[in-house]
């Protein structure tokens, strides 16, 4: 048996914990060391909107119980952060100075928010909406009757769009966005206006296909400039225009990285015993183009395989998918694959009763499903577009029964497959 | 649970799938009846002619866990994959990330939902009108063995002795506070070690074939001396037990000494080249019971030790199969928790070398042991006796016999005797089970 | 002016070998007594029921069915880390031969005493040495005594030397059946705490010992060159215990304000012409016809072995260098040797020697019967006449036509 090894991860999100895991199971005796810039437990930054909401207390946001952490062996660092890799020495280095050594590394440090290109003469405060620590600026700054500027209507827009007309309290929610459409990379254009609407009709204000160019202090508020001209009023703006890898403090370490750190199949990055997984990685897709895609499911399945190979097994991950689920206003929405048809790719679609679904196909083959307001199962679905499972045929059965229907395809393709 | 160990999933929901009647959904009915919306789906589609049901697995790795934010699921030590509602945000990670059908999303609630089998009585199994749903209890068999063994793996007796099967579930049953005790026998190196080199992580005892069960008296009332609760158990053989140590083992039983004490009686002195024991049937052939023109096999019927244990007084006695590894876990259970005096268990553990039967036979021999009424499962509790395993049927005597060359010299008549004595035997236990069973 | 402290060498009682057994035994504190009757031992065994009826030894007791099961019991015991007693005597002793091997081959320091008897058959229950005989290759260490009070202080001495450290070897205090068993003498009876003091080095604790804490394997099969070194190292235990003994009785000394005695007494031996070797209660007899043949001129000394086994060959050859002859007195017989046990042993000591002394064997005391002093004195006449180059047969039978 080989002598016990000693893994460090860095980030203590969803691919951190999921690669601990299976280094345990792959190699119990090893030793591991889990570091988190944060000083607050692990927790996933999917939980703001609903902290921000009221929909779960704080205390029910731990990402593992305790006891995860507790065997002999492994170690929780919190508020400890890493400012640089010395990939030849098999170190790294630690914001306070000190140096912490390794076999295996994983990258799993997560994403930071992209900054908007506008100009901000007076350097208004521009809040964010990724960490905890975000959250707590925001709640402190939240008075009754505020009126709060969202940059950017993608998914981290919308949730907190949601999550503050949820919490009530006469808070004035506009979101700008400069697409034409919310959601533009999860949502076809009919099904992003059926969201719009739902949130128009809650009273948020939607300025589609503007982009903020300016910020400005105007007495006790802001005042923001959109790109047609016009101006819109706010005491807070929260720049949710996008997140990008947390990578910055890797810079110099010789690592490969493209948007993100390049990783393969096995989630190896150039660097030998150096890993990466989750937000901060550019893995491949399932079609195999690489590609960053900040969801949970990938982060787990990432953080999963390359915990097993640090652990000395050899595991491919299967390739990310696009994938989003949304709950807005209890109406949900799902989008799996390909959400516009491209080329060679055609949809079948269909409206009923208030709930309406998608299906792109490639030929005789799914490419891409989305469904709003009517359940339907996104890990089925996701299973047939990954193996590419002939589903044109019983495309009309996928529309009727979104649920049964895939579970009936999947079901029936897996045990093939056994 | 120790660390990297998954929990091994015992009772399971199962599926035959496409055994669903048309129309049926009575599953998803009783699911939602027991539990708001069912977490079992009726695959009922009449357009592609199919009728199923899917539901989780309880994966071993639930990929559902892994992405879901909050922690709010969870696999127990049971094996059973649970959502805790109260800790779910609704964002439907867990249903990307499970390919199986094993998510629910409620759409009403805005929540994830999944099966949790109902702890054990699943509302939807009764309810189908097919058997398309069953609730398959793991046997609690796999789940004994699910616990630590104490012995390294690979060790020596004959390949296809059962007895390492026995001696593995023993200590996995006993744990980690006891002490093994063997004595000369085949099974002795594997309990004990040779040349410096253990093969359990339990401190063990070689005896002598003589006084093992006087050993385990020094250090048993030692030990209860010092307040510890340290279980001894032997693990020793049917020449020991029955002839040259009985004295020592009738000594333990009439005082009383509180430990477990376990024969394994493959019929004979199989370790010194298959010598007659006192528990070699009528008619086998041994090495000193050979077929000759004179002598046929050995003249005398078996000791039947363990009903002499029972008239001795031993607060429990019992009788096991390596064939019926069930019942035998039950009987060691008991036998464990008895510490009124001493718990006695003969186990019947063929020996194919010294029968003469093909090396993966052991288990169908126990079994037809059993079966055919030649050994009887049965236990002494407390006085009260009964069969564990009634045989109301027993198969015919040639369906043992035959398995085996030490009695492949005997004729017809000499068999249906033998068939004659194991009903006998049968029936002696039936009888004393009516006369001291439970009242 | 007299100060009376209390007397660390203990009180005077008058009490039989066996009851000075039970209270060496008492004393020592056991933790399990394992018994099983047989003459001339049971009264000890009685004694010891008694002081545990009345509260005085708080020691497990195991009633075993036979003597096999008595040493076994308190081999367990002691190898789970506490100490334990048994006493046996004659066909018991033979019941238990494959034990008794067992308990010197796992190296527990056991302690059994045996109040000695001649084997059946013929039937008989009368005293003889010939089962201590029989086992003194098992491996143990064997203690035999002259006097009730030497009963007494030898088990304390036993626990102390089989326990310690350097030597985990079981022990014998073997005494004359009857003529020790049922003899009444005054006996020292040391305090408690004297005893326990002079036992605080051993014990509990200080020894590996059964238990799930720190799991070992207790009796493990063995073969070849691993078994060698068990066999070499019991042997250097052995060894050990001589070197030990002759320490033990300034220690003994300094507890009890008298001496143990160690491994060899000698009595007028330092002049003597002639020397007398012999083992238990028969050496009273023997000191009383030496001084008589003084009386008559003849030189006569005494050599006693205390401890048989390990054998004190050394220090015997020592006692028999430069001797005129040497006389061994046996109450056993040496099948095949024609002669008796003790005489073989000293006839091999005989071999450390430079010059050939003149042995002669004298075998008496068989079941009991009396070793008259005319008898021993006829013995020591025999060994000087010996020694002058008077002829005769190597094995002279006391009593016998
Ligand atoms: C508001 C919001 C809502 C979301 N909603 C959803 C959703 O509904 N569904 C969905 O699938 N996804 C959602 N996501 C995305 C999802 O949260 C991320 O994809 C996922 O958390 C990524 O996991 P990770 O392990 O890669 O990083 P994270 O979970 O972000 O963890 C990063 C860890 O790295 C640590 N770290 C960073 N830098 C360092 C350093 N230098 N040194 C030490 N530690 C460091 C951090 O402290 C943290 O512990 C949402 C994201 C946000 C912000
Ligand atoms: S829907 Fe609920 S249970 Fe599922 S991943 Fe999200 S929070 Fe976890």
């Amino acid at each position: 048996m080989a002598a016990a090894r000693h893994h460090v991860i860095v980030g203590a999100g969803t691919a951190g914990l999921s690669a601990v895991e299976a280094i345990r199971r792959a190699a119990p005796g090893d030793a591991v060391t889990i570091l988190s810039a944060e000083p607050d437990a692990p927790y996933s930054p999917t939980v703001l909107p609903h902290l921000l909401a009221g929909r779960i207390d704080a205390a029910r946001v731990a990402l593992r119980p305790e006891s995860f952490f507790a065997p002999e062996g492994c170690r929780l660092r919190l508020g400890t952060e890493v400012s640089a890799l010395d990939a030849a020495a098999r170190r790294v280095r630690l914001a306070d100075g000190s140096a912490l050594a390794y076999d295996t590394l994983l990258l799993a440090s997560g994403s930071e928010p992209l900054r908007p290109a506008l100009e901000n003469p007076h350097g208004v405060e521009l809040l964010g909406f990724v960490r905890l620590a975000d959250l707590r600026s925001l709640h402190a700054r939240l008075g009754d009757g505020v009126r709060v500027a969202v940059l950017g209507a993608g998914l981290i827009g919308m949730e907190l769009a949601e999550a503050l007309v949820h919490r009530g309290r006469g808070v004035r929610v506009t979101v700008i966005e400069q697409e034409r459409q919310v959601l533009p990379r999860s949502f076809d254009a009919e099904l992003a206006g059926e969201i719009a609407a739902l949130f128009e009709s809650r009273g948020v204000t939607l300025r589609l296909g503007q982009r903020a160019t300016a910020l400005e202090r105007t007495g006790a508020g802001v005042a923001l400039a959109l790109s047609d001209g016009s101006a819109e009023a706010a005491d807070l703006v929260v720049a949710c225009v996008g997140v990008r890898p947390r990578a910055g403090f890797l810079a110099g370490a010789g690592l490969a990285t493209g948007r993100g750190v390049l990783a393969d199949r096995r989630m190896a990055t150039n660097l030998p015993g150096v890993f990466a997984a989750g937000d901060v990685a550019e893995g491949l897709g399932a079609d195999g183009t690489p590609g960053v895609h900040p969801v949970l499911p990938t982060a787990a399945g990432q953080g999963r395989v390359a915990g097993a190979n640090m652990a000395g097994r050899q595991v491919e991950h299967e390739g990310w998918l696009p994938a989003n689920a949304f709950n807005f206003f209890g109406r949900v929405a799902l989008s799996v694959g390909a959400t516009e048809p491209g080329a060679g790719q055609d949809v079948v679609s269909r409206s009923r009763d208030g709930g309406r679904g998608r299906l792109v196909f490639e030929g005789p083959r799914l490419a891409g499903a989305s469904f709003v307001g009517v359940a339907a199962d996104p890990g089925a679905l996701g299973w047939l577009i990954r193996r590419g499972v002939p589903a044109r045929e019983h495309a009309e059965l996928l529309l009727a029964h979104p649920v049964a229907g895939a579970r009936w395809l999947a079901a029936r393709g897996q045990r093939e497959a056994a | 649970m120790a660390v990297g160990e998954s929990p091994v999933l015992r009772d399971t929901l199962t599926i035959d799938f496409g055994a669903c009647p048309p129309g049926c959904r009575a599953c998803e009915a009783a699911c939602a009846r027991a539990r708001t919306v069912p977490r079992v789906t009726a695959l009922d589609l009449p357009a592609v002619g199919f009728h199923g049901a899917v539901v989780c697995g309880q994966c071993g790795e639930p990929a559902c866990r892994d992405a879901c934010p909050t922690g709010a699921i969870v696999k127990g030590e049971d094996g059973v994959v649970r959502l805790d509602e109260a800790r779910c945000v609704g964002c439907g990670a867990c249903a990307i990330a499970c390919v199986w059908g094993g998510v629910t999303y409620d759409v009403e609630a805005g929540r994830a939902a999944k099966c949790d089998t109902c702890d054990g009585r699943p509302a939807c199994v009764p309810a189908c009108p097919t058997g398309a749903l069953g609730w398959l209890e793991t046997s609690s068999l796999a789940r004994r063995f699910g616990r630590p063994d104490p012995f390294t793996p690979g060790i020596g007796l004959c390949p296809g002795c059962a007895a390492e099967l026995a001696i593995r579930l023993v200590f996995r049953l006993a744990g980690p506070d006891t002490i093994a005790f063997g004595a000369p026998g085949c099974a002795v190196m594997l309990v004990t070690g040779l040349n410096g080199s253990a093969t359990t992580r339990l401190p063990c005892v070689t005896g002598l074939m003589t006084n093992t069960p006087a050993l385990m008296t020094g250090v048993v009332r030692q030990l209860r001396r010092q307040g510890r609760r340290t279980r001894c158990v032997a693990f020793v053989g049917d020449g020991t037990t029955a002839d040259v140590g009985f004295q020592s083992l009738s000594g333990a039983v009439e005082r009383g000494e509180p430990v477990l004490y376990i024969c394994y009686d493959n019929e004979g002195y199989m370790n010194t080249g298959v010598q007659r024991s006192s528990t070699t049937q009528r008619g086998a052939r041994t090495m000193t019971t050979p077929v000759g023109r004179e002598r046929q096999g050995k003249a005398q019927p078996a000791k039947d030790v363990p009903l002499l244990m029972a008239f001795h007084g031993a607060p429990y006695v019992a009788t096991a199969s390596v064939a019926f590894l069930d019942d035998f876990a039950t009987k060691l259970e008991r036998a464990l928790a008895v510490d009124d005096g001493l718990a006695y268990i003969h186990l019947y553990s063929p020996c194919h070398v010294g029968w003469g039967a093909p090396m993966d036979s052991a288990i169908e021999i126990a079994r037809r042991a059993v079966e055919t009424r030649v050994f009887p499962l049965w236990e002494a509790d407390h006085g009260r006796l009964r069969l564990t395993h009634p045989v109301p049927h027993p198969r015919p005597i040639d369906d043992f016999v035959e398995l085996m060359g030490r009695f492949q010299h005997l004729g017809p008549a000499e068999r249906a005797a033998l068939g004659r004595a194991a009903d006998e035997r049968y029936r002696r236990i039936e009888a004393l089970g009516a006369a001291l069973g439970d009242v | 002016m007299r100060t009376r402290a209390p007397r660390t060498d203990g009180n005077l009682r008058v009490m039989d070998g066996n009851k000075a057994a039970a209270w060496g035994v008492l004393l020592c504190r056991p933790d399990l007594l394992a018994s099983y009757p047989i003459s001339p031992q049971t009264p000890l065994l009685e004694q010891l029921y008694k002081f545990r009826a009345e509260g005085r030894l708080d020691a497990e007791t195991v009633e075993v069915e036979g003597e096999n099961s008595a040493l076994s019991a308190a081999v367990g015991a002691v190898a789970a880390g506490g100490r334990a007693f048994t006493a046996t005597s004659s066909m018991g002793l033979m019941f238990m031969y494959d034990a008794y091997l067992y308990a010197s081959g796992q190296r527990v320091p056991v302690v059994m005493t045996v109040a000695t008897r001649e084997q059946c058959a013929p039937h008989t229950v009368s005293s003889g040495q010939q089962d201590i005989m029989l086992v003194k290759e098992g491996g143990w260490i064997q203690l035999i005594t002259e006097s009730c009070q030497e009963i007494l202080d030898s088990i304390l001495v036993a626990y102390r030397l089989a326990e310690d450290p350097t030597i985990q070897l079981p022990i014998n205090v073997c005494y004359d059946g009857y003529y020790l068993s049922h003899l009444s003498e005054p006996v020292r009876v040391p305090t408690q705490e004297a005893v326990d003091r002079f036992l605080a080095a051993v014990g509990v604790g200080k020894r590996p010992v059964l238990s799930t804490d720190a799991p070992l394997s207790f009796g493990a099969f063995v073969l070849g060159e691993l078994y060698a070194e068990y066999r070499y190292k019991h042997c250097q235990a052995m060894q050990r215990a001589l070197d030990l003994v002759a320490a033990l009785d300034g220690e003994f000394e300094a507890a009890f304000g008298r001496p143990w005695g160690g491994s060899i007494e000698t009595y007028r031996a330092e002049d003597a012409e002639v020397l007398l070797v012999g083992t238990g209660s028969a050496c009273g007899t023997l000191k009383v016809a030496i001084d008589r043949m003084r009386a008559e001129g003849l030189a006569a000394g005494l050599a006693r072995i205390r401890m048989f086994r390990p054998f004190p060959r050394r220090r015997l050859a020592e006692l028999m260098r430069g001797r005129r002859a040497v006389g061994v007195l046996d109450r056993s017989v040496c099948f095949g040797w024609n002669a008796g046990h003790l005489y073989v042993d000293v006839r091999a000591t005989a071999a450390d020697l430079d010059a050939r002394i003149p042995l002669v064997n004298f075998v008496g005391g068989l079941a009991g019967a009396d070793l008259r002093r005319e008898l021993l004195e006829d013995a020591v006449r025999t060994t000087v006449a010996r020694g002058r180059g008077e002829p005769g047969p190597e094995v002279v039978w006391l009593g016998l036509g």
